[in-house]
């Protein structure tokens, strides 16, 4: 007896046949048990299959997945015009010599773009790094000198004629001061190529108009830098004189709801890192569970709510496993992952989700 | 929508080429409407690929978030739905690929259970061994027949392959798994 295929079984099963060749196969199956036990167990494969390969969740979790997909600055501005497009593909040959002059010229254009690149990088964060963390100047020798010089000079002498400042080296690129003493600085950190103005101890009067332009050859950065810290009240011009910081912080009337639970959950965070209690990572994971709707507006720092909420329940999870733990932990890091870019910290969150299912 | 119907319909061609040249204007919500319509089909595979459902939502939304970026990348007058679902296909077998050495979840048999249940839960562990041993390809047409109800034409249309190679991908995947069930059982019912 000639057997039906497994291929012709398939078809058969997947009701793929012609009329004519399934009646066939029908007539076989009829006389055949070998066959028919064959077709009776693709069948029951089939049934263990569906089970195992479909799955059909909520309509919400299309809607959610749908709204996550990570659309970001929308390509057709870097796309090529549709002719681009239409270019011709190079052949086998030619692809050949193109790869081969790439990976003549490619990597070593890429090793000097690349050291360029970092050379450039050094040198800006470099001076980037000096003009924020340059060490403040000396203090002033003498500082109850610098308020006798000051009042002597009855407002007429500006604190920057001090002498410890004409020792400073020219500038040649600085322009020269006039005779007018320096105004109030309105804002400590600006441009240091500027002549700066100089601030009044009262951080509530408005902003002045820029000084003039210096009349000497000084470096104008020290000027700026000694003014901030010599600043002596009007009235107690006398009086020994107290360093300011060059900027007060801001006093907001109300509390901003949003920062307090930030700064709650924040803190909440390192007191848990730090005690490694679970019970410490429920109350930051807690804290950040709150924090969440109040972060709605601002994507980044949801996504960063999110991913520390993640951390936390994992870790409450890790330090004290229980069932309870483990669904908030997994729910949680879910949640994270639908919305999270990629990244490392994706993959962390991945790590955690394949332990916590394991 | 009978069992024997396929689960999804595809957009009018079209349509689906108005909204792909919308697309490429840079218009979200033309292409938000493709993934809308196609969104549920490729989680659906990814899913039958990984077995897994948060990877599968993953994939499905990389799948379209790559789509997104570069879809000037398609190829001329091929259709969306396709190409999207070949991205899904593979991440999903690089997800696979990833996770390699990690045993199948598979729930554990009650102590009381039948003895049928327990060889129910024997053929599905054995099943799911077996699944992973298989070409991408293969474990893609059996998705795509299995989960989608595809006829057979249209999974050597979305494979790119003839319709009999599609055939043969299937019947290829059944014989394979059939055999390595039967073994698997046959040698627990041995050891039992």
């Amino acid at each position: 007896m000639i057997h039906v295929t497994l291929p012709q079984l398939c078809a058969y099963l997947d009701g793929e046949l012609a009329e004519a060749s399934a009646e066939l196969v029908r007539r076989h199956l009829s006389e055949c048990l070998e066959c028919t036990e064959r077709f009776a167990k693709l069948e029951a494969q089939d049934e263990i299959l569906i089970r195992i390969l479909a799955d059909d969740p909520q309509e919400e979790f299309f809607q959610c997945l749908s709204v996550s997909i990570p659309l970001g600055q929308p390509a057709s501005a870097e796309r090529p015009a549709p002719a681009a497009r239409e270019k011709p593909v190079p052949s086998h040959a030619g692809r050949r010599a193109e790869d081969k002059r790439r990976n003549r010229l490619g990597p070593r254009t890429a090793w000097i773009a690349a050291g360029i690149a970092a050379a450039i990088c050094c040198v800006v964060a470099g001076s980037a790094a000096w003009v924020v963390f340059r060490p403040a100047e000396p203090e002033p020798v003498a500082p109850p000198t610098v308020v006798e010089r000051q009042n002597a000079a009855a407002e007429t002498t500006p604190p920057v004629e001090m002498e410890s400042l004409r020792e400073q080296p020219p500038d040649p690129l600085a322009e020269p001061h006039s005779e007018q003493p320096p105004e109030p600085m309105a804002e400590p950190q600006h441009d240091p190529t500027k002549p700066p103005p100089q601030e009044k101890a009262s951080a509530s009067e408005p902003a002045p108009a820029p000084a003039p332009a210096p009349t000497s050859a000084q470096n104008v950065v020290p000027v700026r830098t000694v003014i901030t810290e010599t600043i002596v009240e009007p009235e107690a011009q006398h009086a020994a004189p107290v360093p300011v910081p060059p900027r007060a912080p801001p006093q907001s009337t109300a509390p901003d709801p949003v920062a307090l639970a930030l700064r709650g959950a924040k803190s909440a965070s390192l007191e848990a890192a730090q005690s490694k209690l679970s019970a410490s990572f429920d109350k930051s994971a807690d804290a950040w569970e709150r924090a969440l709707p109040l972060l709605e507006n601002s994507p980044e720092a949801l996504a960063g709510g999110r991913r520390e909420l993640a951390q936390s329940r994992f870790q409450a999870w890790a330090a004290e496993p229980t069932p309870a733990r483990r669904e908030a932990a997994i729910a949680s890091a879910r949640q994270y992952l639908l919305y999270a870019p990629p990244g490392p910290d994706r993959d962390q969150a991945w790590t955690w989700l394949g332990r916590l299912k394991h | 929508m009978s069992p024997s119907e396929p689960r999804f319909i595809w957009l009018e061609e079209s349509e689906e080429k108005g909204l792909v040249r919308s697309t490429l204007q840079g218009n979200r919500q033309a292409f938000l409407a493709l993934a809308d319509h196609y969104l549920r089909p490729v989680y659906r595979l990814a899913y039958a690929l990984t077995r897994d459902r948060d990877a599968a939502a993953g994939i499905a939304r990389e799948a379209f978030g790559r789509a997104w970026f570069g879809l000037q990348g398609m190829p001329e007058g091929k259709r969306f739905f396709p190409w999207v679902l070949h991205l899904a296909r593979n991440l999903s077998v690089a997800h696979a690929r990833r996770h390699a050495g990690e045993a199948p979840i598979i729930a554990d048999v009650a102590a009381d259970a039948s003895a049928e249940e327990r060889a129910d839960v024997a053929m599905e562990r054995a099943t799911r061994e077996a699944l992973r041993a298989l070409r991408p390809d293969e474990q893609t047409a059996l998705a795509l027949r299995i989960v989608e109800r595809l006829p057979h034409e249209q999974i050597g249309a979305l494979l790119d392959q003839p319709t009999v190679i599609a055939l043969a991908r299937l019947s290829s995947a059944r014989g394979y798994l059939l055999q390595r069930v039967n073994s698997a059982m046959e040698k627990s019912e041995g050891a039992a």
